[in-house]
């Protein structure tokens, strides 16, 4: 594309300024690169916009700039954007109702829970009643009960 | 409880080097070992959050896929339908996923809501939470007006 234009005497002067710093052979080279790098951290600050604005999401933003997920946000907290809490009211509810849930399915395990080792403590008496009572020397060596399992005269029952 | 995680929200918690923070098992977050590795392998796709809720033990239960999710991009509008798919919550550090979430009636909350949430049912301490809000904070992923209101709702 070719376009003229006329730049003010003050800004040749920078231009020309840079190009000896840059090192570069001439203006033309200069004008080049530096309007790559304006384009290039305009077009951040545009894109980080929009993410600031709700228009697009992190992902979005990335694939416009070409760059990794994780490259967009460190350009986010170069940029000092936040990324933002405009729904704090509804992620608090949500919390409150998780952590209502939590705490009923802790409650519902825990009688749970209380139910086996109640039911286990009562067998485990019938088991011990009835070794002292029997008189069969065979079955009350054949009688144990060991963790969650009774062993009944060769049989196993397991206890859940 | 199930929680559906999105790739950045993922990549963040790998920043903050906090992917342990979802390594309970009372959670019903299962936590795959592969996590990292899928992260750097498979950014872009959203595979982490596959996996992650395969691995979880909620009923699946199918919902119409053919509605598209406006505005945003296949793998974001992917999290919202596994999530809901799966009966979990949304955790992600993106706004407006958060809120297209809320639209399908998908409740979403932020790494910042997470902290509270596991203070506040017990698994983790008050000063875990309170350091893990001041790192988002001071990573910007909290504004400081935000970071003082998350601080009151921890008062007692």
């Amino acid at each position: 594309m070719n376009q003229t234009f006329t730049l003010p005497a003050s800004l040749v002067n920078d231009i020309d300024m840079l190009k000896r710093n840059w090192g570069l052979d001439d203006i033309e080279a200069t004008i080049k690169h530096l309007l790559k790098l304006a384009v290039a951290r305009e077009k951040k600050i545009f894109v980080a916009q929009l993410y600031q604005n709700r228009q697009k999401t992190l992902r979005q933003c990335a694939e416009i700039l070409n760059v990794e997920l994780e490259e967009m946000m460190d350009i986010l907290i170069e940029l000092g954007i936040s990324f933002g809490q405009d729904d704090l009211p509804q992620q608090l509810e949500t919390v409150n109702k998780l952590v209502k849930e939590m705490r009923a399915a802790k409650g519902r395990a825990g009688k749970i829970r209380a139910t086996v080792s109640r039911r286990r403590r009562r067998l485990q008496k019938l088991c011990d009643r009835w070794q002292k009572e029997s008189s069969d020397a065979t079955a009350k060596s054949r009688l144990r009960f060991k963790g969650r399992e009774l062993f009944v005269l060769g049989h196993n029952i397991k206890l859940n | 409880m199930l929680f559906a995680i999105d790739t950045s929200t993922l990549i963040i918690l790998q920043k903050l080097g906090w992917l342990s923070l979802c390594d309970k098992t009372e959670y019903d977050i299962v936590w795959p070992a592969t996590v990292t590795q899928e992260l750097k392998r498979q950014k872009s796709r959203n595979k982490a959050v596959l996996d992650l809720l395969n691995s979880g033990k909620a009923k699946e239960r199918t919902i119409q896929r053919s509605r598209e999710i406006k505005d945003i991009s296949k793998t974001d509008s992917d999290v919202i339908f596994l999530a809901a798919e799966n009966d979990a919550t949304v955790i992600s550090e993106d706004v407006l996923l958060r809120k297209k979430a809320l639209k399908l009636k998908v409740s979403a909350i932020s790494l910042a809501s997470f902290s509270v949430l596991l203070y506040q049912t017990g698994l983790s301490s008050k000063n875990e939470c309170l350091h893990r809000l001041k790192t988002l904070h001071e990573k910007t992923a909290l504004s400081k007006s935000e970071y003082h209101q998350y601080l009151q709702g921890l008062l007692p």
